[in-house]
């Protein structure tokens, strides 16, 4: 009796499934969407999610095959429990679209893989892919036995032209230049923990003569760095990224790069030379270098300078390489490493830049470079200072302290009267508080009064002291700015939420 | 050419909408009927649409017109709140903003499906969205053995 019973049930239960089938369950809207749709939702989810949709129905069965967007990462076997290797394999054989956007397998490869992993660089290449990933270190996987080791990886003979690709992004591996393809619409490369023991950058910017940004993280840390870009090549913005990671204290860095427009040094600046030759003129040069106070040599100072003197040396050789730079931007290490020479008189530099960035807390150390900076900056005509409030600070030892103290509060006042800046042609100072959302409460009359200058102590009220690091220096700094720059025509003050552009009145 | 100001457009129930050119040119189907015929003071019929979510699209459509000023986080604020609906009205929605080819809309409310599904197990995603488990058996059985690859 039981088991008919039951044989009936499952009797029932496929006759309503098929005619579900035709005629769908009315409440069930997400199914009924057209096609394409469903594809968008399906190419925003994870990986893991997307194959899961096979075991919601049959109308959801296949459609995972078709998306245009593939991940494989560490969440993969978490939530999977399967290897990446085998199901990227499994994958590549399962896929039913025509094209593929994206394609990212990051994983730890063993030297095993690699054979498979070239076989899907082939498989982006037939799939049209335009963004390509491969990451065959995973550092997410931090499971035991994991060992980090770079592998060689060459592309795959068979590949000779890549037309479809714009991004691609190789972290963790030894690249071998051998069969690099032609990738003419290559606009974006991003090379993390590469090994390039050549002139392969050479090789990857003649074969790519659209590409536009270069951006090197960790490269070469154990031997030098060649950065040849080819004549050829149309590249306009090189972003080179580097930690104090294993020997790479130990390398020389060699720069050709003629018709960059922008350069970005991040992070730090461990390598031991920096060789620049053939910069343009008129660039913007951009020096974000804030983790050298991670690295106790670069985060002390004496009176003689940095304690290990080849991190000031390296700044001071890279500034005046960029002497001519049209943009110039500093961060909070530099300019206290430019207050060592102001203190000690030893001002050499001077600068071309009509555009000046300054990230900074605005206080203590950091007040004598820049007022270097703002006599350096001769033809300054836009000054930004981008108030930072987690500002370090350079460790000086106690004579340094004692030989060269000075009152922050008077600092600006002083300068005021001593110094030689001139800044003739500065038109517009922005400050900017990129933290937080701090309102400024200023009021029309505040406004008012700024623009003519009237109240003595007006600029106080737009640097409040409860809400802003560095506020007295702020308020200060503008009121030095406003007496050596007799054509300054506009301020900006920009929070997060807030902007009020003033424009001043002759006085 | 004079072009109207104002657009008045027409929903699947008869209801008259009447906005302003700009906010309706967000809409690539109506910019094309107005490219086309330039209809002066004339109807522009939306026969897929009705009038409840013809006037939820519109209000998008003018809040992401007239609010220039509005700064980023407003926005995603404003747009979470607005796709925070029942299952049948994000379809409704999204049918509508795909008719009238709004891409931004479209994404939006893509979006805001595609978190529904994340990181749920597929029985919790059959509840949520009323799908009805239609595989016999032996389908059960024959996909279990093809799938090992991405299931236990």
């Amino acid at each position: 009796m039981r088991c008919t019973g039951k044989a009936q049930k499952r009797m029932r239960k496929i006759q309503t499934n098929s005619e579900n089938r035709h005629n769908q369950n009315q409440n069930d809207f997400i199914s009924r969407l057209p096609e394409d749709i469903l594809l968008i939702i399906l190419n925003k989810l994870p990986m893991e999610d997307a194959v899961a949709t096979s075991l919601l129905s049959s109308k959801w069965r296949d459609l995972w095959k078709l998306t245009s967007n593939v991940d494989f990462n560490y969440r993969w076997v978490q939530v999977r429990r399967k290897e990446i290797h085998p199901s990227v394999n499994h994958f590549v054989r399962s896929h039913h679209g025509k094209e593929i956007k994206c394609f990212s397998v990051s994983l730890r490869c063993r030297k095993s893989m690699v054979p498979d992993v070239q076989s899907w660089i082939t498989y982006a290449a037939k799939k049209n892919v335009e963004e390509l990933c491969i990451n065959l270190n995973d550092r997410e996987d931090n499971r035991k036995n994991r060992t980090y080791h770079l592998h060689h990886l060459c592309f795959p003979a068979c590949v000779l032209s890549f037309s479809s690709l714009v991004k691609l992004i190789l972290k963790f591996l030894w690249l071998d230049m051998d069969y690099f393809p032609h990738c003419e619409s290559l606009k974006e490369l991003h090379l993390e923990k590469l090994v390039l023991p050549n002139d392969e950058i050479n090789g990857i910017t003649e074969k790519s003569p659209a590409l536009q940004l270069l951006c090197l993280i960790n490269c070469n840390l154990s031997e030098n760095l060649h950065v040849n870009i080819s004549p050829n090549s149309n590249l306009r913005k090189l972003i080179i990224e580097d930690e104090f990671v294993e020997y790479n204290r130990m390398q020389h860095i060699f720069l050709n790069a003629p018709k960059i427009t922008r350069i970005e040094f991040l992070s730090s600046m461990p390598k031991r030379k920096y060789h620049i030759v053939n910069m343009g003129v008129g660039i913007e040069a951009r020096f974000n270098l804030n983790r050298m106070f991670r690295e106790r040599g670069a985060a002390k100072a004496t009176c003689n300078g940095v304690l290990v003197r080849r991190y000031q040396q390296n700044l001071l050789g890279l500034l005046k390489t960029f002497q001519t730079a049209k943009v110039l931007e500093v961060c909070s290490w530099c300019i206290q490493v430019l207050s060592i020479l102001k203190v000690r008189q030893q001002e050499i530099l001077l600068f071309e830049a009509t555009h000046l960035v300054l990230n900074t807390g605005l206080n203590g150390w950091e007040l004598p470079g820049i007022a270097l900076l703002l006599r350096a900056c001769r033809k300054l005509e836009n000054l930004v200072i981008v108030m930072n409030d987690e500002a370090e600070e350079l460790q000086f030892n106690d004579a340094f302290q004692r030989i060269y103290a000075f009152k922050q509060e008077f600092y600006w006042k002083n300068q005021g009267a001593s110094s030689t800046v001139c800044l003739q042609q500065l038109a517009v100072v922005e400050f900017r508080i990129s933290h937080g959302d701090k309102f400024f409460r200023v009021t029309d009359n505040d406004i008012r009064d700024l623009e003519t200058w009237k109240n003595n102590s007006i600029e106080k009220q737009f640097f409040p002291e409860d809400t802003i690091q560095g506020y007295s220096a702020g308020a200060e700094l503008l009121r030095f700015l406003r007496s050596k720059s007799v054509n300054l025509g506009k301020l900006i003050f920009t929070t997060k939420k807030q902007q009020f552009q003033i424009c001043l009145k002759k006085i | 050419m004079a072009f109207t100001k104002k657009v008045t457009l027409k929903s699947s129930d008869g209801e008259l909408f009447i906005i302003d050119r700009a906010v309706a040119l967000q809409s690539r189907t109506i910019q094309y009927v107005l490219e086309d015929t330039n209809p002066v003071d004339a109807i522009i019929p939306v026969p897929a649409v009705d009038a409840r979510t013809l006037s939820k699209v519109l209000e998008y459509c003018k809040k992401h017109l007239i609010d220039l000023n509005t700064d980023f986080e407003d926005y995603s604020k404003w747009d979470k709140d607005f796709v925070d609906a029942e299952v049948w009205m994000l379809y409704d929605l999204i049918m509508a903003a795909d008719y009238l080819h709004i891409p931004p809309l479209i994404d939006l409310i893509c979006d805001k499906i595609a978190s529904m599904f994340k990181g749920q197990t597929p029985d919790k995603i059959r509840e949520i969205f009323n799908i009805d488990n239609d595989f016999s058996k032996e389908e059960e059985e024959d996909f279990k053995k093809k799938s090992g690859w991405a299931f236990k």
